[in-house]
């Protein structure tokens, strides 16, 4: 394959929210050999000489407003990886992320990196208490959570907005103020995705939005995230291994396999003609 | 010559130092102190010594009176607004004798006025020093219980956290639901303790005339408030924070504008909680 043909920048919208180069996260004190023994090529993220694992490798991404970039690949691939780089909760050895509005965000001070994730990021998890959800909390004050971080001090309009989110996310009016605890798996991605979305961030993260739900939670949930991007304008990072809500949700798709960039296209080119044979084998895997 | 436990306690307490504490132990509280005013509203660390109460009981608030009471100093000690409950009989007691100065159950009378849980009612003068016992110095203890983590966000001031228990406690219950130790924001955005004194006294705490002292023993901490200094009770612009109400006036003085507790549970009867400032109205 022709990587360079396919440069982020031929693919992506004119002036991306999200721009990545070359970003390199490793695990463990590298050595010289690292570079060489690792990677696609190599066919493993582990160097023999030094065990490190090199979980990224000069990944680069562009990511516009309202684009949703689907992320798959295996485990250990290195996707919640760069999405952990990406919502700045580990730091990078080399590289470049930058947000449109803020700027460069690696090596910037811990300040910087609170008030762009209160401001102008939002990560959806696939277990809602793993993104700071608190279930001895209403749900109203879960999605408020983000405002009132972001300084609103008025009780009504905070509340106006926070009850008109989580209708939108077809939450019942009448348990906008149960404890989150009480709610089912389904319930708690809806409010997780209001959430995540009341503040109308800038750059949103799905890390396994519907992984863990049944099969008709899972539709109602993709149709919900599908209109609420929609709605927002967010440049969108979706993480999944479940390539039908990448196929449902994701305009470009980047495939990554031992911390690498391997293919990467318009969602429909990558499914039906994929060129990696790593991608060929993920395509073919696919329940019909 | 024989020695006897009655002579043995009478060398030992001429060997007490002034004041029960040592100098240098009372150096390193005013030295805090000064901290602490300097930085109005932060958790200031010092050295709290073993005292002759529990930790938790007032140890804290002892320090401070202790550290800074003067030979001519009268020291008044209420607890819940009486003087007269065992634990600030005791105090003032051990105040008393170690420190040799005079003691006075009347507000207007006193130079130091040591505190648990209230605010005298009736107003200080900016000669006046106000110490209030704290047993937890952290506003965030409820909402965020890893220590590190509340330094942190005192560091980052961030008080989001606080405000997230507020809105839900807005949201489910129509209002805050501690009865007491109610956050308070000073000198703008510094979230602090104000000790567990009821919502009625922490809307009296704004732009005193006199310095607030608040000492925690058992956490080794101070909080000050210097005189005059902005204090705002943590409440949406749209939802002010309320006193608590009585069921009823006082049934000693007839006051409806006291802070009142019910005598006894049930049987409807309201006294003022601050006896010197009920025994006033009374004889006004």
């Amino acid at each position: 394959m022709n990587k360079a043909a396919l440069a982020p920048s031929r693919l992506a919208a004119p002036e991306p929210v999200l721009r990545v180069r070359g970003l390199v996260k490793r695990f463990g004190p590298g050595c010289a050999q690292c570079a060489q023994q690792t990677g696609d090529s190599a066919g493993t993220n582990r160097c023999p000489a030094c065990g490190t694992i090199v979980a990224l490798r000069g990944v680069g991404l562009d990511v516009g407003a309202g684009e949703v970039l689907g992320i798959v690949g295996e485990s250990g691939s290195g996707k919640t990886t760069l999405l952990r780089c990406l919502s700045m909760d580990l730091g990078a050895e080399a590289g470049s992320v930058l947000l449109s509005g803020v700027g460069e965000l690696l090596g910037r001070s811990g300040r910087v990196h609170r008030e762009t994730r209160a401001r102008e990021l939002a990560i959806v998890h696939q277990d809602p208490f793993a993104a700071g959800m608190l279930p001895r909390l209403s749900a109203e004050t879960n999605v408020a959570e983000r405002l009132l971080t972001n300084g609103a001090r008025t009780f009504e309009p905070l509340s106006r907005q926070a009850s008109t989110m989580l209708a939108r996310m077809e939450v019942a009016p009448g348990r906008h103020r149960d404890p989150l605890g009480t709610f089912s798996g389904g319930m708690r991605q809806r409010v997780q995705l209001a959430r995540a979305l009341v503040h109308r961030p800038r750059l949103l993260l799905l890390d396994e939005p519907t992984t863990g739900l049944d099969p008709s939670v899972q539709a109602t949930v993709l149709s919900l995230i599908e209109r609420a991007i929609d709605r927002v304008g967010a440049g969108t990072v979706l993480v999944t291994h479940d390539l039908g809500v990448v196929a449902l949700l994701a305009d470009r798709v980047v495939v990554m396999h031992h911390g690498e960039i391997v293919e990467e296209g318009v969602t429909d080119g990558v499914l039906e003609d994929p060129r990696h044979p790593y991608t060929r084998s993920l395509v073919a895997s696919r329940l019909p | 010559m024989t020695a006897t436990v009655a002579g043995l306690a009478r060398e030992h307490a001429k060997a007490m130092p002034y004041a029960y504490l040592d100098e240098r132990s009372k150096r390193e509280v005013r030295r805090g102190l000064l901290k602490a005013l300097a930085l109005p509203g932060r958790q200031v660390p010092f050295a709290s010594r073993e005292m002759p109460v529990a930790r938790g009981w007032g140890s804290g608030g002892l320090q401070l009176t202790l550290s800074l009471v003067g030979p001519d100093d009268v020291v008044k000690v209420i607890d819940q607004g009486d003087d007269a409950s065992l634990n600030a009989a005791a105090m003032r007691e051990l105040i008393a004798r170690t420190a040799g100065v005079a003691v006075t159950t009347h507000t207007r009378e006193a130079t130091i006025v040591q505190s648990r849980h209230r605010v005298p009612e009736i107003p200080l003068r900016p000669d006046q020093l106000l110490v209030l016992q704290m047993p937890h110095p952290e506003p965030l203890r409820r909402v965020v219980p890893d220590p590190a983590r509340a330094a942190q966000l005192h560091a980052d001031g961030d008080a989001a956290p606080a405000w997230v228990e507020l809105y839900d406690d807005e949201v489910r219950h129509g209002g805050p639901v501690g009865g007491a130790d109610h956050p308070i924001l000073v000198a703008g955005d510094t979230l602090a303790s104000p000790s567990p004194i009821p919502r009625y006294d922490v809307l009296t705490l704004d732009r005193r005339p006199h310095p607030v002292l608040l000492g925690a023993g058992r956490l080794a901490r101070i909080t000050a408030l210097p005189p005059w200094t902005s204090v705002r009770p943590l409440a949406f612009d749209d939802r002010p924070l309320a006193a608590e109400s009585a069921g009823g006036p006082c049934e000693r003085c007839g006051s409806e504008r006291s802070y009142r507790v019910e005598a006894q549970r049930g049987a409807g009867i309201w006294r003022c909680s601050d006896v010197d400032a009920c025994r006033e109205r009374r004889t006004a």
